[in-house]
């Protein structure tokens, strides 16, 4: 549908592309400025592609950083809170579909208002809690408060997806003898499959993408994650920036693998489950 | 394809936005210098993030690039609610396709637009990523927003006592911003 009218309204079309450029242009530089040799980024002459490209910068970085280790580190932190977030929220999310109780739309409102908590404000009573549990710089205490970030947001997504399941479902199924434990795992969870894909990728990317936090707590070298290494990288003196750019690259690279092949469920299930008005 | 590209900045770490901006600013190798340069835009390097003028607008700007992807992505949302049947009635009834977007299109997606407005409201005023990864704040305090001034407090100053406080009122403020665009809200549709 959208080809045929892209076609009609030619200026349309003109607009999209430029918007894709202004969009697509921050990150084809940072790609081409990774294959840029010292000398050419240092030339004062920046050129959008490189005259002779070479991944001699990325090299550098997996030999005088471990960014293995950070990459490790990153993975963990964004896939054990991605994983407990999802998991809790679907559970929160049927619950809040399926199920009255006292103080249920309270406690909607509360999950939501904690979106609105400025995550600055967070800062200092998690570094005391943190440090108080012996937490802090610990990958362990990363994990629970990327855990508490998207939990809220999550859980409002996955009710969204269990409210789009048709009730009479789970009546039908309960009419042919199944408990609610097996309506819920054989049912209606399968259905909410987009909506657990969607949130899983919402999840692990903020995680992922976290600094702040990770930049804060985590103060030993071994445990840093991938954007906190980046980060530093760029508060040095004098920056190598094709060697900066090599990392970015690096860091972006597992995101976008996994939103080009999971991008059709991504954006089904976004508009779907979360923002309805 | 156009809208994996156009989501792009929104999958992009803030650390890795905020170094490949820092990047193309670069007063003297960046790329955005040399290519004014070339069309005679400026005759010398520029320092766009320290210059006390310009630093504030070239972060917004920066704020901008990042944040759109996602308010397009509740727009789509909210696009997919609307009911065909809509304009096509509008359609039937001789209205122009100007007029249907602008008489049945925007005014059905008034909830998405407040929604995403509040938020991102209030997303960008406690936002301090990318402004500090950027500026630190600086130069002088030309970026220096409250929440960057509650960074500062507490994890530079270690006044974790004036920080909370700050944070309080930050709190307070964004309740505040919520409460107005309700009330707008509630009096547009009488």
């Amino acid at each position: 549908m959208s080809r045929s009218r892209a076609g009609r309204h030619p200026y349309a079309y003109v607009i999209l592309v430029l918007a894709a450029i202004l969009a697509g242009f921050p990150v084809v530089y940072m790609v081409s400025s990774s294959l840029k040799p010292l000398s050419a980024i240092v030339s004062g002459l920046a050129t959008l592609l490189p005259k002779h490209p070479s991944l001699a910068s990325y090299a550098t970085i997996f030999q005088h950083y471990p960014i293995l280790s950070y990459i490790t580190n990153s993975l963990w932190a964004a896939g054990a809170s991605t994983l407990i977030a999802v998991v809790a929220s679907t559970f929160a999310g049927y619950g809040f579909s399926r199920f009255q109780f006292r103080g249920k739309s309270t406690m909607l409102l509360f999950v939501l208002a904690t979106q609105m908590f400025p995550s600055v404000m967070l800062f200092v009573p998690y570094y005391k809690l943190l440090g108080l549990y012996g937490l802090s710089n610990s990958l362990v205490g990363l994990v629970l408060v990327y855990t508490a970030a998207v939990i809220p947001f999550c859980s409002w997504m996955m009710y969204g997806f269990f409210n789009g399941v048709p009730r009479e479902l789970d009546e039908a199924a309960s009419i042919d003898g199944c408990g609610r434990v097996v309506t819920f795992v054989s049912v209606v969870a399968p259905l909410t499959l987009p909506g657990v894909i969607s949130t899983t990728i919402y999840a692990f990317v903020t995680g992922w993408n976290e600094y702040m936090f990770a930049a804060l707590f985590i103060t030993s070298d071994s445990k840093k994650t991938l954007s906190v290494a980046i980060g530093q990288m760029a508060g040095f003196d004098s920056v190598r920036w094709n060697e900066l750019m090599a990392a970015s690259v690096v860091s972006s690279l597992p995101l976008l693998v996994v939103f080009l092949f999971l991008q059709r469920y991504f954006i089904s299930g976004m508009t779907q489950g979360s923002v309805k008005g | 394809m156009f809208r994996a590209i156009l989501l792009l900045p929104w999958l992009l770490p803030e650390v890795v936005v905020a170094n490949i901006f820092k990047w193309i600013l670069h007063p003297s190798n960046g790329i955005l210098n040399a290519w004014l340069r070339r069309l005679g835009v400026i005759h010398e390097p520029t320092s766009w993030l320290g210059s006390p003028t310009y630093a504030l607008i070239t972060v917004a700007l920066v704020c901008v690039w990042k944040g759109y992807s996602l308010v397009m992505l509740m727009v789509l949302a909210g696009l997919q609610t609307v009911p065909h049947e809509l304009r096509e009635a509008a359609v039937v009834d001789g209205a122009s396709p100007r007029a249907v977007f602008w008489h049945v299109t925007v005014p059905a997606l008034r909830a998405t637009l407040i929604v995403a407005l509040v938020l991102n409201t209030l997303w960008w005023f406690k936002h301090v990523t990318i402004i500090w990864l950027m500026t630190q704040g600086g130069p002088g305090t030309s970026t220096t927003t409250i929440a960057v001034s509650i960074y500062r407090q507490a994890f530079e100053n270690f006044e974790f006592g004036p920080a909370s406080a700050l944070a309080v009122i930050v709190f307070l403020i964004c309740l505040g911003i919520n409460f107005a665009y309700k009330r707008g809200l509630a009096d547009e549709s009488v």
